[in-house]
């Protein structure tokens, strides 16, 4: 069976007393001081390491878990895998200087210019006919890749989960606070400034990587996000816009599997220069304008089930408008749904 | 003669030859490339659950070696070197061309701690190990399987810690992510594969 047709499986992580055992036969084997032929390190292996000290039965169960993965097989190489490694590097490494390729010489360029400028003009003619449609199919690659950007932070937001209780992204928050000052900066404890930063967490923790929370169509974000810092350094710095984590309680995955968790930017608040750092609400847009990240085409949206969607609505599901909070159509920036399953995505 | 030259080479070090190779000397390049053709070749079978991108991705591994051979420095290791460029070119291969995998964010089916988060116990559990196994002959593929359907990120760090030793340390160095999450994913992964193992043995 193909593994990638495989149903999706729940992450499961090891019981703490499992965690204790597989990491003492992990690292010593690395440190190879012992030989840990029962766990399958060692085919050559004469003495059998002491196993973790504790429960015998935990540590040998762990040690034959080890060794069962290590029946997995792999197969050698081919015959030719370094020829042809090898044959590409000198390919690279001895290719011929550009002018030597195009044929000119000493002698100079071996048709006349007037042949050169028709050229051109042709070459002219046939891109101007053909740009807009490149022009879309360019704005469609880089929606696709966006798509797949969501995908990768979805993983990445189930790893964090599997570590924390099944819960999102959600760092120290003050309740009641305000939730938009986006690029403010935190201190290491102190509690966290804006909801991106929540968001954030995901690289500071190592959980993804810059591409995951980068849209390519945005372009004020950063070619890097350093996980040293706590926050984006701006609005328009944000690609994304995730569910609001200002309420009491942290949002639990359980249950909310056709809940949106992470999108395109919402369009209805937006920097402000004028502000400063933070966020306005723009009450002047219709509540049901597409994000314009895609040229306000529509959004790309994130589920709780790590599926993602396209849908030109940001109304979605039982009639959840994703971009505000039900019933609420002022903004001061400390709002939160009252219902944990109502989505509320913001920058 | 070449020979005569490859065989000292073989004695060097992997950074006295990247040394050699940056003097010109495309011979120490080559011994390096045969000396890890198995180890790479392994790591990226596994990792990457396909032969065919397998060996891609060793030859884009080592053309990339050799563009940034100005870059390592020998004061440093060459083997985490080596598998950290294999492994981003892995895993850029893996993000390009592999269906999308479709991970359930939601709860766990077996029970969880206190906190809610689902988990495995070695000893409670009825896992069958290699010792009460029937289908001996076929563990191979069984397993094979099952660690093809974990994750790429958790595999990945399975596959390094597991098959290659490399001390969590260096596996967050090489993946620039803390040591927490390194064990952290190496228990996901392994408690994932103890999850699916039972499930998909007892179908057998």
């Amino acid at each position: 069976m193909d593994p990638t047709d495989m149903p999706a499986k729940p992450i499961t992580t090891l019981s703490p007393a499992d965690r204790q055992a597989v990491d003492a036969l992990i690292e010593a084997a690395a440190r190879g001081t012992a030989a840990l032929k029962l766990a399958g390190f060692d085919e050559d292996a004469t003495t059998v390491m002491p196993l973790p000290a504790g429960d015998g039965t935990r540590a040998e169960r762990a040690s034959k878990l080890l060794a069962l993965i290590g029946h997995c097989p792999t197969v050698n190489p081919s015959d030719d895998l370094v020829h042809r490694t090898l044959t590409k590097i000198n390919t690279e490494g001895f290719k011929q200087p550009v002018y030597q390729s195009f044929g000119y010489g000493l002698a100079g360029p071996s048709f006349r210019w007037s042949d050169l400028l028709g050229v051109a003009a042709v070459i002219m003619i046939g891109f101007s006919l053909i740009w807009p449609v490149l022009e879309r199919s360019r704005a469609d690659a880089r929606r696709i890749e966006c798509a797949n950007n969501l995908a990768a932070a979805g993983a990445a937001i189930g790893s964090y989960a599997a570590d924390h209780s099944n819960t999102l992204p959600r760092g120290n928050i003050q309740p009641g606070s305000v939730w938009w000052n986006v690029g403010q900066a935190a201190s290491e404890e102190g509690p966290i400034q804006s909801n991106s930063a929540h968001l954030y967490l995901l690289i500071r923790e190592g959980y993804a990587h810059s591409h995951a929370l980068t849209c390519p169509d945005n372009v004020n974000a950063p070619d890097r996000l350093d996980p040293h810092n706590h926050d984006w350094a701006s609005a328009p710095a944000v690609s994304y816009s995730y569910q609001n984590q200002y309420n009491e309680q942290p949002t639990r995955l359980d249950g909310i599997p056709d809940m949106a968790i992470l999108a395109d930017k919402n369009p209805l608040f937006a920097a402000q220069a004028a502000r400063g750092i933070g966020l306005a609400y723009r009450g002047d847009l219709a509540p049901n304008t597409a994000s314009s990240s895609h040229g306000e085409r529509g959004q790309n949206i994130l589920t709780a089930s790590g599926q993602v969607l396209w849908s030109e609505s940001p109304v979605i599901g039982d009639n959840d408008n994703i971009w505000l909070i039900r019933g609420v159509d002022q903004y001061q920036g400390t709002e939160v749904p009252d219902a944990p399953q109502d989505a509320f995505l913001v920058p | 003669m070449a020979s005569d030259a490859s065989h000292k080479l073989a004695a060097f070090s992997d950074e006295q030859l990247i040394d050699r190779y940056r003097q010109g000397n495309a011979h120490a390049f080559a011994t390096l490339v045969d000396r890890y053709q198995q180890e790479l070749f392994h790591f990226l079978v596994r990792f990457c659950a396909n032969r065919a991108s397998a060996d891609d991705v060793f030859q884009e591994t080592f053309l990339q070696v050799h563009r940034s051979i100005d870059t390592f420095d020998t004061d440093r290791r060459f083997r985490p070197w080596l598998f950290t460029i294999a492994a981003n070119k892995a895993r850029d291969f893996l993000r390009k061309n592999k269906k999308q995998r479709t991970v359930s964010l939601s709860t766990p089916a077996i029970p969880g701690d206190d906190s809610g988060r689902g988990y495995l116990d070695i000893v409670e559990s009825d896992l069958p190990l290699p010792d009460d196994l029937a289908h001996q002959n076929e563990l191979g593929e069984l397993v094979r399987e099952v660690v093809e359907s974990l994750p790429d990120h958790l595999r990945e760090v399975l596959v390094l810690a597991y098959f290659h030793k490399f001390p969590y340390r260096e596996i967050a160095d090489m993946l620039e992510i803390p040591i927490g999450t390194v064990k952290s994913r190496l228990h996901s992964a392994v408690g994932t594969f103890g999850q699916v193992w039972r499930s998909r043995y007892n179908e057998q």
